[in-house]
Formats: C-alpha cells, sequence, structure tokens
C-alpha cells in the first residue's frame, strides 16, 4: 500500500519541474499549477508525470499519448485524464522517489546472481572501479518490472563481489525514477516487461542514457543462437536505438553495432554513437596451486591442448576434435581437454567425444569446474585452441595469454585484436586443414611454441582499472 | 549393359541419381553402372574424397536424398570423407543419407540438375494472396516468363527441396489475372521432380519460408551457386516491436541466408541501404557479405484498376481525406487522427476514410480512437477487407491521401495514390521521400502530429497548392513494371548467371 | 619368343584373370553392401513420422510451462509462481 497520495505524488512532480515554486497546499491550486508546468516543459515531463502517477515507467506508446492529450485539450484535463488512466491497482503498488543528477547503473542480474558469465565478469569489476572512483547509484528492477529501484546492502554486496546470490532484497523499495540524471546498463535486458519502459526512458525522458554492447551474434549469427532470442534482442536493440552512446567491447563489436545503426534510416532514426572501448585482457585468477585438477584433464601423461568455453555450435569446437582426430591418425601424441560451461545444441559435439573416446582417444570434456582447475589447466596445457566463428570479446584468449599460454585462435575480429602479436597463431576457422596445420606446427615446432610464449609474456595486458576508466570517460564524461 | 533410364530393378532409382550426379563431379559414370550401382557409388565417393570440395559434398547429398541438405550435414560429410580410406568413402555416404530426416523414401521422385537461373517463387505458386511482395513477384515473372532463361521452382515440403512448378501453379505466378478465374485445380497427382542447381545463379524473389532456411543458407554457404536475393525490407529488425515474434524469429534465419548469399537488389535506396548495412556488420565474421545494389520498384497502379481520373460522388461536399494501408502502429493512423481532431477543433471540415484490414492486436485501441474523434463530431470512416474497386473508387474521389508510415521498404500506398493523379502526405525520410523526389508530395515529419496537421491544412484551403500537385504529378518520369523486369534482370540475375 | 616368354605370357593372364575374378568379388561387395542399406532405408518409413513427432510443439508445451514455473518460483516464490500456473492452465483450458 503506497503512502503516497495523489497529492504527495504531484508535489514531487512540480518538486522536479519547478523547484523554486512554492507548492499550493490545496489540491486544485497543486493540480493547475502541475498541469501548466507539464505543458510548458515537454515531453519529459509527460514521462514523468506518468511514471510518478503511475507508478511504473511508461512504454512509448503511452508518453506519445500522453503527449497529444495535452497538444488537444488545456492541461488541466489532460492532467486529469493522466490520473484517470492511472493502473487500477496503483493504490497497492509501491511508493515512487525522484532520484535526481545521479549516475544510476543497472545491475539488476548481476545483483540477483553468483554466475560469473563473461557478462557477469565484466560488469563486476567495472562496478568495482567505478564505486571506487565516482559517486553511482546501483539499482535493480522491482519485481514486477514496474520501474527501478535501489538495491539493498546485500545485493548492492553481491553486485560488486559475486559473495551472495541470494541477498534479501528490500521489502517495499520504492520505484527510483530518474530525473536529470545519467542511465547506464552495462548488462543485456531482454526481458519484455522492461525493454519498452527502458526505450521510452531512453527517448523521452531527458536523462542522459549509455550502454556497454557486447556483440550482435543473434542478428548476425542466428544460426548459432536459440530460439526466441532473435526477436527479444531485437527488440532489445529497439530500445539501444534510443541510447546515446553504446560502449562496444572491441572493434568487432563496434563494427557489427555500426553495420545495424545504418539499418536504421529507414525508421528515421538516428541511432547512438557508437565507439570500441576494448575490454581488460587482464586475467583475475588468484594465486593457486599448479598442479589443482589436473588428473580430470590430462590423459596418460600427454602434452595437453585445452579448449575452454560453452559448448555451442557458434564455438567450433567441431573442428577441434576433426582437427584432433586427424592428428592422432598421423600419429601425434597429445591429450585434448574441453572445459565448457554451459551447453546448448551440443548434441553432435558430445556424441563425437563419445565416439573417439569409444575408439580410446585422449579426450575429456569435464564442465563444472573452480577457477584454480581452470588456472592450473592454462598454466599446464601445451597451447590452448578457441577457433570460434564469431566472438564479441573472447574471454578464454585473454585468459590463456595472460597465464603465457599460446593459443590458436581465429585470423579475424575480436579474437585478432587480442591474440595478434600477444602469443597467438591465427588461422582460418573455416577452414580444416588451416586449423589441424596450426595445431600441428604447435606440437612439432618448439621454437614457435617459444616464440609465442615470449610474446605473451611481454604483452603488458589491459586492467580493468584502466577499462573502467575508459568506459566511464566515454558514457559519462565525454560531449 | 542396362539403360538406367528403362531399368526396373530395385537399385534403378539410385543409378540414375548417381548417373546423373557423376559427370558433374568428373566421374563417367557409364562403366561401373554396368558393373552396378555399388561399383558407380564407390566411383563417386572416392572422386569425392579426392576432390576434397564442399560444393562437390553439397551436390551429392542433395542428388543422392533429393533433399538440400544443412550446413552442419555438409561439414560433417566432408570431415568423414576426409578421415575414411578410399575404399571406405562410399560407407560415409550411405551413413549420411541414413541420419538424413527424409531418408530414402522419395526414391521414385525424379532428381534433375539445372543450370539455368533457378527463380524460387514458392509462396506465390501455391497460395492466392496477392499484397506486396507477391505483386512484385508476380508482375516480374509475368514478363521473365518466356523471355528469359529461367527455371522457376517451388518447395517440396515432404521432401526439403527445390521442386518444378505444376501447370496451374506456373498459371499462379506468371498469369495471375488468368489464374484468378480458373477453377480451383484439382489434385493431378503428377509427380515431384526435384530441381538441384548447380554451377548457375539462384534468385529468391521471396523471403523464404522459415523451415526453407536452413537447406538455402547451406546452399548460399556451400553449394557454389551464385544466389541473388530482391531486398525488401528489414522492418522485422528495426521496428521489432512493432511486428509479431514469429516474424522476427524467421527474419533473422533470413539474414544468416543474406550474409551468405552475393547480390541484394533492393526495392528502394532506403531497402539497400538497409542490406548494405547488414553486410558491413557481416565483415566482423569474415564474411563478404552479399554487394548490393538498388533496383526500384515502379509507380504503378493495382493490377485489376483500369479507370483513371477523379470523379465526383455526388452529394458529398466535403472533400474525401484517404488514408490507405494495415492499421497498425508503424503505419501512425493515429498521428492522422490526432492531426484531423486539431483541424476539426479549427473549423475545418473533411471526410476522414481509413481503408486497411487491421493488426489483431492494434485494432482495439485504433478503434477506441475512432470512437473518441466521431464523438467530438469528426466525420471518419473505416473499411477492413475492401475489395480493389471499393480501392479504386476512395482513390478517385480522393482531395489527397495521407501516409506518415515511421518506416517502410518501399511504401506501396504513396505510388499508388500518385498512379491516381492524387497528391500525398507522406514521410520526409526513407524510401516514401525517395518516391516523393519526383514530385506531388508533401514531406512531413511522420512523429510531429503539428506536421501533418499543416500539410493536411495546406491541402484542405490551398487549392492552388493542390493543384501544382497535380501538376507535378502528370510531370513524373514513368517508370512501368517492363522497366523494372528489365532492370532487375540486368542487376540481379546477368551478374550471378555468368561464373564468379 | 622363348619358353621363359611363354611362361610370362601365362603368368600374366593368370594374374589379369584373378585380377578381373577380385573386381568382380569386390563389385559384388559393394553391390550387396548397396542392397543392403537400401533394404534399411526402405524398411524405416516411421522413421520419418516419428521424428516429425519429436518436434510437435505438443510435447515441447508441457516441458516449457514447467520451466516457467520453476523460473517464477525461484524469483517471486510459490504465490505468484502458483497464480501464474493457474492463469496458464486456465487460459489453455478455454482454448480447448
Amino acid at each position: 500500500m503506497t503512502t503516497q497520495d495523489l497529492g504527495a505524488r504531484l508535489g514531487l512532480v512540480l518538486a522536479a519541474l519547478a523547484s523554486e515554486q512554492q507548492r499550493p497546499a490545496e489540491l486544485p491550486a497543486l493540480r493547475e499549477a502541475v498541469a501548466v508546468t507539464i505543458a510548458e516543459h515537454g515531453d519529459s515531463a509527460v514521462w514523468l508525470a506518468i511514471a510518478v502517477l503511475d507508478g511504473a515507467y511508461p512504454d512509448p506508446f503511452a508518453v506519445v499519448e500522453g503527449r497529444r492529450l495535452f497538444r488537444r485539450v488545456p492541461p488541466l484535463d489532460a492532467l486529469r485524464e493522466l490520473e484517470k488512466r492511472r493502473p487500477r491497482g496503483w493504490r497497492f503498488g509501491p511508493d515512487v522517489e525522484i532520484v535526481a543528477d545521479r549516475v544510476i547503473v543497472d545491475v539488476h542480474h548481476t545483483a540477483r546472481t553468483g554466475l560469473a558469465t563473461g557478462i557477469q565478469r565484466v560488469v563486476r569489476n567495472t562496478i568495482r572501479h567505478w564505486s571506487e572512483e565516482h559517486e553511482i547509484e546501483l539499482v535493480g528492477w522491482e519485481s514486477r518490472m514496474r520501474g527501478l529501484r535501489r538495491l539493498s546492502e546485500a545485493e548492492r554486496r553481491n553486485a560488486l563481489f559475486g559473495t551472495d546470490p541470494h541477498a534479501a532484497r528490500p521489502k517495499r523499495p520504492a520505484i527510483a525514477i530518474p530525473w536529470r540524471s545519467r542511465y547506464l546498463l552495462p548488462e543485456l535486458a531482454i526481458e519484455p516487461e522492461r525493454v519498452p519502459r527502458i526505450a521510452a526512458l531512453a527517448e523521452f525522458s531527458g536523462n542522459a542514457t549509455g550502454v556497454i554492447g557486447y556483440d550482435c551474434v543473434p542478428l548476425t549469427t542466428a544460426e548459432t543462437v536459440a530460439e526466441g532470442m532473435g526477436p527479444a534482442f531485437s527488440r532489445n536493440l529497439t530500445a539501444v536505438s534510443r541510447v546515446e552512446r553504446v560502449a562496444a567491447i572491441s572493434d568487432a563489436a563496434a563494427t557489427e553495432y555500426a553495420g545495424w545503426k545504418r539499418m536504421l534510416a529507414g525508421a528515421g532514426v538516428s541511432g547512438p554513437d557508437v565507439r570500441a572501448i576494448p575490454l581488460a585482457t587482464e586475467a583475475s585468477f588468484p594465486e593457486g596451486d599448479d598442479d589443482a585438477g589436473l588428473d580430470r584433464l590430462v590423459t596418460d601423461g600427454l602434452p595437453l591442448v585445452l579448449c575452454v568455453g560453452s559448448h555451442e555450435p557458434r564455438k567450433n569446437h567441431l573442428t577441434v576434435l576433426h582437427g584432433a582426430e586427424r592428428l592422432w591418425s598421423a600419429g601425434h601424441r597429445f591429450c585434448l581437454a574441453f572445459i565448457g560451461g554451459n551447453s546448448w545444441n551440443s548434441r553432435e559435439f558430445e556424441g563425437e567425444v563419445e565416439r573417439l573416446r569409444a575408439e580410446g582417444r585422449p579426450v575429456r570434456a569435464i564442465s563444472d569446474v573452480d577457477d584454480d582447475v581452470l588456472r592450473a589447466g592454462y598454466r599446464h596445457a601445451l597451447f590452448t585452441v578457441f577457433p570460434s566463428i564469431n566472438e564479441g570479446f573472447g574471454l578464454p584468449i585473454a585468459e590463456s595469454l595472460a597465464l603465457g599460454t599460446p593459443v590458436v585462435t581465429s585470423d579475424f575480429g575480436s579474437m585478432r585484436e587480442i591474440a595478434d602479436g600477444a602469443g597467438g597463431l591465427l588461422i582460418d576457422p573455416r577452414d580444416d586443414d588451416a586449423f589441424a596445420a596450426g595445431m600441428e606446427r604447435l606440437l612439432t615446432d618448439a621454437d614457435l611454441l617459444d616464440r609465442l610464449r615470449a610474446e605473451a609474456a611481454a604483452r603488458r595486458p589491459r586492467t580493468w582499472g584502466e577499462y573502467a576508466a575508459d568506459a566511464w570517460e566515454y558514457l559519462v564524461e565525454s560531449r | 549393359m542396362t539403360d538406367p533410364a528403362v531399368d526396373t530393378s530395385p537399385f534403378a532409382p539410385l543409378i540414375r541419381r548417381l548417373t546423373t550426379l557423376a559427370p558433374r563431379l568428373g566421374v563417367a559414370p557409364e562403366e561401373p553402372a554396368a558393373r552396378g550401382a555399388g561399383p558407380l557409388l564407390d566411383a563417386i565417393a572416392r572422386r569425392l574424397r579426392e576432390l576434397d570440395r564442399a560444393d562437390g559434398v553439397w551436390l551429392t547429398l542433395a542428388v543422392v536424398a533429393a533433399c538440400l541438405p544443412t550446413a552442419d550435414e555438409v561439414r560433417r560429410v566432408r570431415r568423414e570423407l576426409r578421415l575414411a580410406s578410399e575404399a571406405t568413402a562410399y560407407r560415409v555416404l550411405m551413413a549420411a543419407t541414413m541420419r538424413s530426416p527424409y531418408g530414402f523414401a522419395a526414391e521414385d521422385v525424379e532428381v534433375e540438375i539445372v543450370d539455368d537461373v533457378v527463380v524460387d517463387v514458392d509462396f506465390c505458386a501455391r497460395n492466392r494472396h496477392n499484397t506486396g511482395i507477391q505483386r512484385v513477384v508476380r508482375q516480374t515473372m509475368a514478363r521473365w516468363h518466356g523471355h528469359r532463361p529461367m527455371t522457376p521452382v517451388a518447395w517440396s515440403d515432404d521432401l526439403g527441396a527445390f521442386r518444378r512448378l505444376g501447370a496451374d501453379e506456373l498459371q499462379r505466378v506468371v498469369d495471375w489475372p488468368g489464374s484468378r478465374v480458373s477453377p480451383a485445380p484439382a489434385e493431378t497427382g503428377a509427380p515431384t521432380r526435384v530441381v538441384v542447381p548447380w554451377n548457375t545463379a539462384v534468385l529468391h524473389l521471396e523471403v523464404p519460408a522459415r523451415h526453407h532456411l536452413p537447406g538455402l543458407a547451406a546452399l548460399a554457404e556451400f553449394s557454389g551457386n551464385r544466389v541473388g536475393l530482391i531486398g525488401y525490407d528489414t522492418i522485422p529488425i528495426v521496428s521489432a516491436d512493432t511486428v509479431p515474434i514469429a516474424e522476427t524469429e524467421r527474419f533473422v534465419h533470413y539474414l544468416t541466408l543474406v550474409k551468405h548469399s552475393h547480390r541484394v537488389a533492393g526495392i528502394s535506396d532506403t531497402a539497400t541501404n538497409e542490406f548494405a548495412g547488414f553486410a558491413s556488420a557481416a565483415a566482423a565474421q569474415a564474411l563478404p557479405g552479399p554487394t548490393t545494389v538498388s533496383v526500384p520498384l515502379p509507380v504503378d497502379r493495382p493490377d485489376t484498376a483500369t479507370a483513371t481520373g477523379p470523379v465526383a460522388v455526388a452529394g458529398a461536399d466535403l472533400p474525401l481525406v484517404l488514408c490507405v494501408g494495415s492499421q497498425e502502429p508503424r503505419k501512425n493512423q493515429l498521428a492522422v487522427i490526432a492531426a484531423a481532431e486539431r483541424l476539426w477543433d479549427a473549423g475545418h471540415r473533411f471526410r476522414l476514410r481509413f481503408i486497411g484490414g487491421g493488426s489483431a492486436s492494434f485494432i482495439h485501441r485504433f478503434d477506441e480512437v475512432v470512437a473518441r474523434a466521431r464523438r467530438r463530431g469528426l466525420s471518419i470512416e473505416v473499411l477492413r477487407g475492401a475489395g480493389d474497386d471499393d480501392l479504386v473508387a476512395a482513390y478517385r474521389e480522393a482531395a489527397f491521401t495521407v501516409f506518415p508510415s515511421l518506416h517502410e521498404g518501399y511504401g506501396l500506398p504513396v505510388a499508388e495514390s500518385l498512379t491516381f493523379g492524387v497528391p500525398v502526405v507522406t514521410s520526409d525520410y526513407g524510401s516514401t521521400a525517395e518516391i516523393a523526389r519526383d514530385g506531388g508530395c508533401l514531406l512531413v515529419d511522420p512523429r510531429s502530429d503539428d506536421e501533418i496537421g499543416d500539410a493536411m491544412e495546406r491541402l484542405l484551403t490551398e487549392p492552388e497548392t493542390l493543384a501544382a500537385l497535380r501538376a507535378q504529378i502528370a510531370e513524373r518520369p514513368s517508370r512501368t513494371w517492363d522497366d523494372y523486369a528489365e532492370d532487375l534482370w540486368r542487376e540481379l540475375a546477368e551478374p550471378l548467371r555468368g561464373g564468379a | 619368343m622363348t619358353a621363359t616368354d611363354g611362361l610370362e605370357a601365362s603368368t600374366v593372364a593368370d594374374l589379369r584373370a584373378e585380377l578381373e575374378g577380385l573386381r568382380r568379388d569386390y563389385d559384388e561387395l559393394l553391390n550387396r553392401d548397396v542392397a543392403t542399406w537400401l533394404e534399411q532405408l526402405r524398411a524405416e518409413p516411421g522413421f520419418v513420422r516419428d521424428y516429425e513427432r519429436t518436434l510437435s510443439w505438443r510435447i515441447t508445451r508441457p516441458l516449457r510451462l514447467a520451466r516457467a514455473f520453476q523460473v517464477r518460483l525461484r524469483e517471486d516464490g510459490v504465490g505468484p509462481a502458483v497464480g501464474q500456473a493457474v492463469t496458464v492452465l486456465k487460459r489453455s483450458a478455454r482454448r480447448r
């Protein structure tokens, strides 16, 4: 049950739009004052008024209709109509608070999960540095996705450190409504309930906006993505099309976003500014036991070739298996291990691993490993392989090189950006011959291996502090 | 030595297919075929393994199974051939067909390898729907048929492959007016004739159905054929919030076909630019993406309309403002009503008519707004399911049309209006602005109710402006379907016919 | 022509005959393999139908429902999860 009656809500709107004005004590006069102020201010005031009155951010349609109202009828009548359009249960909904002149960072998923997927790693490392250097407000979404809300202390800690994924949520948080603030989205938002609200915030609310752009794989490589992701991601992009800035995590990601941006002209939308702000390449492994879990990876004491990454078609693990089988058939002696987290559409891969093992080939596929086993694997491996066909970044490449182990990876995109001249052997991942030849070189040419190791050791990794600073500079400070 | 064409042994269908296939791989089939299906399959498999080429594998799988293989299947068979010995290569091919969901169920189906330009017109062949895309396809095919060397094809759902059209299907594609008066065709039971393109151009004039796309994308990526598309628009991506989820789902898989294809002919500069933008994104995957070229649609009237010129309707003294187009958020009809309300409040009098079907999720809202406007006195008529005659009559009566769409690949209602000599208020960007370049239109920011209203007001109160626009329309350079069909063949088919 | 030439000639003829014989045997093996293969393909008309059945949405829908219930349960607790399940089931009962 909200504690804010209509008068309180109207008072909030007036304070935000015309703080110098004395708030009238009586409701009719208050209404009049608010109505006139909204009519004077335009789109952003309409957005604000609906958000405050409804206790929920509007979608773009509601803002456009609200704007039409204020053009068509006297302001007071328009305001009364907005009041009439409030959702039936607004009285039982949450309070609202206006958050003005702040930098607001939306970490809805990261606050609720302990998982350290690629995106969560980026978000955690970034906001840790941002919260140390700057004043930021960490927020998530209210349970029915009506709008943003501040995080509880426990949620905040989990967002920053991932130590408390079941952190208790605040009981009845107020809906936080940004005003003259900056809204940053460093995660991927695809829920149908919140995407239109983000779109309207970006287009109408007058807040400054920015996102971190990871990739456009669901558009450019849809054949490797699960059903439903294409539409969900495309709708996310319609919200991003109204945002001011996209900090893409690599040149390759920036290329994808720039290509998409070009497509917007037909809808009369200019789209966001897109810039590549490359991710950090430093590994964040704590020091550990160099032999941890090696018995799960290594077969028969053979030299280890390691492949890290989720088992999905885009990662191209079938090419790895085929190359290994060719080399085993030719008499090369090494063992192969896959460390995968999630898997999707991996039946053919699993079938091939089973077949090879049944034929006595030294291959293993494990998942669910701790960081120390992962680290030990990277350090022990002769080299790693990562022939993905499309990546926004490619964390396993950076991790391998940061720990001094060369990698055979793709000769284009972000993979090239990270590995070229830094300990990577680059090949065309669509060419079985080239990949197998690359593996063979590193199995037989000790000089090459040493050269690549030296390259990896010589390359100074880009730190998270540097990334966070560059991202802040672009998303918050640049004009 | 048995003649494969008349042999009725159980091996005959397989031998026929292998005999068709073999010369394309550089294998002379007669001698091994005389010894049986086994030796012929063995000879082909050895050659395929020796060649180690994706296009050879693709062709073999397509012909032997009478089914277009997926990318995964092509890669897998190629890898297995590489690992197999010469002597066991033929078993790789046998295993491949065992895995196919269609098996060899279609062994009596004839498979032809074709090196004509293959033109995919599946939807138009099998459906009587005739708006937008289908009109473009039928107008083009009517002019190519009999004049251009090509093989039109449809899709066999049973087999997952291209097939030749039946007589009634062909008529539905190349003689639409004739097919409409023909009685519905009886089941002919004619045998399916599968068509496998080889070393030629494959043109998709429509957006293929979702379940065709894996096979078609693999054809574009591996078969060596050169694939061309008509590029209509990318609305399901750019304006995904305005289309159903299933449409966007199909479209992202269509984009996989686009990124492996060789040439896209956009129906406007705007549409072409959208596909060029997508092609440039594909560079991040080290894919060249298709070359894009603009082949704009003609400005032409509905097929069945013959009369031209305005006609006054007895008893109607108020000017008719016409709005043609399906009622959905993207077409922005609510802005027209908002503008009309403002004009009505200022004392202008007119009739507003909407013609077009409504999208289920939107008409409720639309009807509410119309009801509210009517309560304020506006004269608004909404015709859904109107036939061509109602449409033509409306154009002939209208003072002007209003089409402030937010996103179009072309903008058929703008072109239609101009062919009837009726001036148009339309959007000042994208493809509608392109059509407007040659005159007869007032351009507005469709996101500004005020601009729309101002333009409508001018055309209601300034007869000299209306007359000037009509004069401009009469001076517009003419571009016909003949022009389009010729341009499309030259820009899409010719460059892809002769080889890479 | 010497006596040894004659011997070589007959050896060559023998070898050639053996080669022809082996080739015929090999052809027969290949043909037999192909015959078995064709038999298997023809004997499994149910294969396509079974495969198609696994693609039917009627099988995946209950799985989808179960998953949605799980997610809701985890995020919002029992009440909302059950509420959502009831709504969906009511809706589908109405449709039938």
